[in-house]
């Protein structure tokens, strides 16, 4: 019998770790594990360029291949320029399931957006929101969105990644599988979907309750995490306490209108979820118009001058 | 095959926590197998408790201390023992040790499915691919040579050389799986035990 050096361990491992790509793609160094599987940086040997292989370990069970293959379809039913694009899928040479998708170079949203002001942060925010919204307009919720499965890419765009557990609205009203923790990533029948602290508590009781409203709250508990760090204004305080209401039917009822207020505020418009006190409507009208008024305070002070010229 | 898996990582386990010399855990991990078989512990693994290899690592653990009281009590009645186990002196904590059992099981069950593989390339007549297959991730694994003094050495084509790994690879992999599968007795023992195998659960 062979006796194994610490080093012919490690390479052996990696031997029946690494996926058999076969002629197309060269596998390289591993870029992030989950419970759904790892993500290896790859070349296409044809087109001659890098992406990103996700790939199922070894010792997959065949339920979790089935997962796959659905987040793969998903994913090629959501061409948005905010969802990272897939290029192929299938099974490896070694039977594991697999799919290519483009390789995204850049920093994920909350390290991004530390030294950015706070209106930077919100417009990173909205991009996110404009992705989701396009998933929900094609019936898919995410259901596991938190700063971690967001990019923002070399160019400045923001991509929202790793759909492992998004599911057609049509198949979360039949899902019967309960939210436990996300640790694992694990996205088996029955366990794990979604991250505490990003996941919406209907999403702890069952399945089959989850709605848009779901990705409405970790998309509000995902603002809270990129304004953490400086005073927040009311009105957007009052924006995220709606969009993560415990009760789904006290958040805003689609991301557009929660979009749609935080742009409002942005604007320096009024935002639905939060009642303003006259003093500040009017601090903020003078804001929004202060030439306007200048110009007619101006207006009424020339005109009385000149009235009280000619009375004289 | 449950005792050439776990022989290696016994011996280690005796040695480290119970501070044996190498000939006294072989003799003392043969001893376990031995009442293991005989008294038929392993027949009493109930797979809902947990994974086989804990059940095995307290079976073990339960045996040596048994060795250690025998050991005492010889030593007060003025005996010579076969075997004196030194588990006051050993400062190895329970991690330490776990740790050390799981890398050495992980070591075992490769080196059994490169004895499989090497079989396998001796009856089909692919000694060539076998011996380029270890000269490259086992011998060269800490700095593998390149594909064309591989090429050189076994005078065959640079092309020869990949394909030679890209088969042994294959089935290097499956000869793993195949000996965990029989290792374990469950879907779930099986992913859990491949986690532990590749190192994934460290």
């Amino acid at each position: 019998m062979m006796s194994l050096s610490d080093a012919a361990l490690t390479r052996l491992r990696d031997v029946v770790d690494r996926p058999d790509a076969g002629d197309r793609y060269a596998v390289h160094e591993l870029l992030g594990r989950g419970g759904m599987g790892a993500v290896y940086r790859a070349t296409d040997q044809l087109l001659q360029r890098d992406v990103a292989l996700k790939v199922l370990p070894p010792e997959h069970p065949e339920d979790i291949a089935r997962r796959l293959e659905r987040e793969a379809r998903v994913l090629a039913a959501l061409e948005h320029p905010g969802i990272v694009a897939i290029h192929d899928a299938g099974r490896l040479a070694d039977g594991r399931p697999f799919y290519v998708m483009r390789l995204v170079r850049g920093r994920r949203l909350d390290e991004q957006v530390r030294d950015e002001t706070p209106g930077e942060r919100l417009r990173r925010f909205l991009a996110v929101c404009d992705a989701v919204s396009f998933a929900h307009s094609k019936g898919v919720i995410h259901r596991d969105l938190k700063p971690a499965n967001v990019m923002v890419g070399e160019f400045g765009e923001v991509l929202v990644l790793d759909w492992g557990v998004a599911k057609r609205a049509a198949e979360v009203a039949g899902d019967t599988s309960h939210v436990l923790s996300a640790e694992t990533g694990d996205t088996g029948d029955g366990v794990a979907v979604g991250t505490p602290g990003f996941m919406a508590p209907e999403q702890l009781i069952a399945a089959a309750a989850v709605d848009v409203r779901a990705d409405v709250f970790a998309l509000g508990a995902l603002l809270r995490e990129l304004m953490t760090g400086g005073k927040v204004a009311a009105p957007l305080r009052a924006i995220i306490a709606k969009a993560t209401a415990p009760t789904a039917s006290d958040r805003y009822p689609s991301v557009d209108a929660l979009a749609a207020d935080v742009r409002a505020w942005l604007d320096g418009a009024s935002v639905s979820a939060y009642a303003e006190p006259v003093w500040e409507k009017a601090l903020r009208f003078y804001r929004r118009n202060s030439a306007l008024i200048l110009l007619l305070l101006a207006y009424v002070v020339v005109r009385l001058f000149i009235l009280w010229w000619r009375g004289v | 095959m449950v005792v050439a898996a776990y022989r290696t990582p016994v011996i280690a386990v005796l040695r480290k926590q119970w501070s044996l010399e190498m000939e006294d855990a072989e003799d003392l991990a043969h001893d376990f197998f031995a009442h293991a078989l005989e008294r038929e512990w392993l027949v009493r693994y109930d797979r809902e408790k947990g994974r086989f290899r804990t059940f095995l690592r307290r079976c073990l653990q339960d045996f040596a201390s048994t060795q250690y009281e025998s050991s005492r009590r010889l030593k007060r009645g003025g005996h010579l023992t076969a075997v004196s186990l030194d588990h006051a002196g050993n400062m190895s904590t329970a991690a330490e040790v776990d740790r050390l059992f799981d890398q050495e099981w992980a070591r075992s069950v490769l080196t059994l499915s490169l004895d499989r593989l090497r079989e396998e390339c001796g009856a089909s007549g692919r000694q060539t691919t076998f011996d380029v297959f270890v000269a490259h991730d086992v011998d060269g694994a800490d700095e593998p040579p390149r594909y064309a003094d591989l090429a050189a050495r076994f005078s065959v084509p640079v092309t020869q050389v990949a394909n030679y790994l890209h088969w042994a690879r294959n089935r290097f992999r499956g000869h793993a799986l195949e000996t965990l599968r029989a290792l374990t007795t469950s879907d779930a023992e099986f992913r859990e035990e491949a986690r532990t195998l590749l190192g994934r659960d460290a």
